[in-house]
């Protein structure tokens, strides 16, 4: 998986996510996600090029919710493909973040 | 705001105060008027004296005489006009006469007022007009103005002195006005009593204004305990004016609303009782209907799922499934539509549940089931009520389903798991309405994965506020797009987007549904599986698992979205085992096969740990990001694949995940 950041601090930061993710990423996007609450109030995940989602990445990002929404503050998910919505609908945690 | 007392108040103030200046004006003018003619009688009678006791005024010639005022008879005449001004309090008692157009001064009341008997009356040209009526008219004229000058006040009159019929002098009088400063002192009494008049006038007026709005704020009081609900004011009532028969008229009132309310109260009651009735009623009819439905077991040859939401208490709708025998190897689906709502419908619903399937039980055949039902409904239904509907029965095992159609929408299938299409139906009228309706019967062959839509016209022709309907057309693409997902879920995402158009919690018509899946004994039977693979039960192994799928599916044809979504299938499986099964992750071994072809993809997943149903792992979802997300991937999987089973055999968990590929 390749992150990229954009942003910082009081701005909010942009996490852009590439690859897939499975229960093998798990950690791997749990930490990076956490990183990115430790530095600013205000996140978005960019989904352009994440194309597959199971039950182990929404772990990590209802998690990242609580974590943000104990700050006060907003996490987004932007431009998730059609397939990875599906999930987010399915389960009924698309409106937590904002889709 | 004015209150209302205030503009009272002021009303009679305003009315009495304009009466007092009235009465004021009139008064004052009218003793102005008695003084006025007093003093003119009095002048007259004082001219009249003089006219009389001198007659030498009738001969002023005489008086001047010689030109001089110092004759006898002018001395005489002087102080004689003398006496007359004191004793009658004139100011100025004087003679004139005429000469020449001129009037010239004779003699007056003040001796010394001229010396020479020249002297002529200042003014004739520009003498009062008074004095030229006097003159000309020969009649007394009274200066109805009073003059003023640095003397005093006075007023004036002339009297013409007659001589053979003609004027030969004017006697002129000067009254002193001093009755003007009895008049003025009456009009200042006269103002002082006025405004101590209108000065009483507002604590009068205020007390009645006070009194009477009184009367009405306690009326108010007594409405406002009412609109609070409080019956048992009572307005007193005293005299028998306008507030008093206000009053009146409102105990009236007050009792017709107490009687209101009274009725109002038990009619609510009673209302209220029929509605537990009716809401025991709809509890008992749905009662009637199956509640327990075939899904996720080995020995289940469909998944079924039905739904019945009511416009009212109760509904004329009717959905009902069975078994014809004991080996459930036949299965009869009803979806009925009563005309009307309401009770009645309910009633006609119970009785025609009860006789198409003891029809159906007797001679398993939809065509004769309608038929002899719609005679029976016929002979005693004088409400004219009728009962449209679709009766299937399908043979599990051989995948043959007979229907027959009285007057019912038409059902929506996919029988090659193709596209949901309309089912073809043969025409049939509608029960209970004609003795010698004809109905017959069609034939439909199911292969595993087809799938049957049974509906009442509260669905596809849900009404939105602007009373536009949902319609076929937008039903049909519906239910295509969510035509993956199993009977229950596939059903709520229809209806959802059916309330998602109406926006209506109470549906304009009774909406239910039966949504089965028909999968067919026979599939399960895999005797072989096209590959297996032997994996490490750890999450380090899902790559490995992921892609040796991936290969199959590709294989298969299988298109980027069911890829996906088996995928994601795969992976809650084979986690849930790496980190359940055993405890924790282990490097024991778990045995992975699969089936992937056109029509199916089959996974069965074996490991040697405890048991461990992972199918009662899962949760219900909710609105709440708060849930517990331990149970979310069983959760999805259930809803895509088409069915999940586990079996615990020799030591082992087997669970296997069927997916219908054929699309």
């Amino acid at each position: 998986m390749e992150f990229t950041k954009k942003g910082s601090g009081n701005g909010g930061i942009t996490l852009g996510i590439k690859g897939r993710i499975t229960a093998v990423e798990e950690e791997e996007l749990g930490s990076a996600v956490n990183a990115a609450i430790s530095e600013a109030d205000n996140i978005k995940l960019d989904f352009k090029d994440v194309d597959y989602l199971s039950s182990a990445g929404l772990r990590v990002l209802v998690s990242a919710k609580k974590q943000v929404d104990a700050k006060g503050g907003t996490i987004v998910i932007l431009n998730a493909s059609k397939d990875v919505r599906e999930v987010f609908e399915m389960t009924g945690l698309s409106d937590l973040f904002g889709m | 705001m004015k209150s209302l007392s205030f503009r009272f108040f002021l009303v009679f103030s305003v009315y009495i105060a304009a009466i007092t200046v009235l009465i004021g004006w009139v008064a004052f003018s009218q003793s102005n008027r008695d003084v006025e003619a007093a003093v003119n009688r009095y002048m007259s009678y004082a001219a009249s004296l003089v006219e009389r006791e001198k007659p030498v005024l009738k001969d002023p010639d005489l008086l001047m005489f010689g030109g001089t005022r110092h004759s006898g008879i002018y001395r005489e005449t002087a102080d004689y006009f003398k006496n007359v001004a004191d004793s009658f309090n004139f100011r100025y008692v004087y003679l004139l006469k005429e000469e020449d157009g001129k009037f010239i001064f004779v003699l007056s009341s003040e001796e010394d007022s001229a010396d020479s008997a020249e002297e002529l009356f200042p003014v004739y040209g520009n003498a009062p007009a008074e004095l030229t009526k006097a003159f000309e008219k020969k009649e007394s004229v009274i200066i109805g103005r009073v003059y003023s000058d640095q003397y005093g006040s006075f007023i004036s009159m002339f009297y013409p002195i007659m001589k053979d019929g003609e004027v030969v002098s004017v006697l002129g009088i000067d009254y002193k006005a001093g009755y003007l400063r009895g008049a003025n002192k009456f009009s200042e009494t006269m103002t002082v009593f006025l405004i101590a008049m209108m000065i009483l006038t507002f604590p009068v007026s205020f007390a009645v204004s006070r009194r009477m709005v009184n009367r009405i704020r306690k009326l108010n009081d007594v409405i406002w305990r009412i609109s609070e609900g409080d019956f048992n004011g009572k307005v007193a009532v005293r005299g028998n004016d306008e507030i008093a028969r206000l009053g009146k008229s409102f105990n009236k009132m007050i009792d017709n609303l107490r009687q209101h309310v009274g009725n109002l109260q038990l009619v609510t009651a009673e209302k209220e009782r029929m509605n537990n009735e009716l809401s025991i009623a709809s509890n008992m009819q749905s009662d009637m209907l199956p509640k327990v439905f075939p899904k996720f077991a080995l020995n289940e040859y469909v998944l079924i799922h039905a739904k019945m939401k009511s416009a009212k208490e109760t509904s004329g709708d009717l959905y009902d499934f069975f078994y014809l025998d004991e080996q459930k190897t036949k299965i009869v689906f009803i979806i009925a539509d009563v005309s009307g709502k309401g009770v009645p419908a309910a009633l006609f619903m119970v009785i025609a549940k009860m006789l198409i399937k003891q029809q159906m039980l007797q001679f398993d055949d939809p065509a004769q089931a309608l038929l002899n039902v719609n005679k029976i409904l016929c002979e005693e239904n004088p409400q004219n009520m009728f009962i449209t509907a679709v009766i299937c029965s399908l043979d599990l095992i051989t995948g043959k389903m007979t229907y027959a159609n009285a007057g019912h929408n038409a059902p929506l299938v996919s029988i090659e798991g193709e596209s949901y299409e309309f089912l073809k139906l043969e025409k049939g009228r509608p029960m209970g309405l004609f003795q010698d309706s004809a109905y017959e019967n069609s034939l439909v062959r199911f292969k595993y994965g087809s799938k049957l839509y049974l509906y009442t016209d509260g669905m596809n022709e849900a009404m939105n506020h602007d009373g536009k309907v949902f319609g076929n057309a937008r039903f049909l693409e519906t239910a295509n797009q969510y035509i993956d997902l199993q009977p229950e879920y596939f059903d709520d995402a229809v209806r959802n987007e059916i309330f998602n158009f109406s926006q209506s919690e109470i549906p304009s018509d009774d909406m239910t549904s039966i949504s089965i899946l028909y999968i067919g004994k026979p599939k399960f039977e895999i005797d072989s599986f096209d590959d297996e693979i032997v994996l490490k039960t750890s999450v380090r192994e899902l790559e490995r698992l992921l892609s040796w799928t991936g290969v199959f599916m590709r294989n298969a044809g299988y298109g980027e979205s069911l890829r996906n979504k088996i995928n994601i299938s795969v992976e809650e499986i084979f986690v849930n085992i790496a980190r359940y099964a055993y405890g924790g992750e282990t490097d024991e071994n778990a045995v992975v096969r699969l089936v992937a072809d056109k029509e199916k993809f089959v996974m069965r997943f074996e490991d040697g740990g405890k048991p461990f149903n992972l199918l009662e792992h899962s949760v219900k979802t909710g609105k709440s990001g708060d849930r517990k997300v331990g149970g979310l991937g069983i959760y999805i999987t259930k809803k895509w694949m088409d069915e999940i089973t586990y079996d615990r055999k020799d030591g082992k968990n087997i669970v296997t995940i069927y997916k219908f590929t054929r699309r």
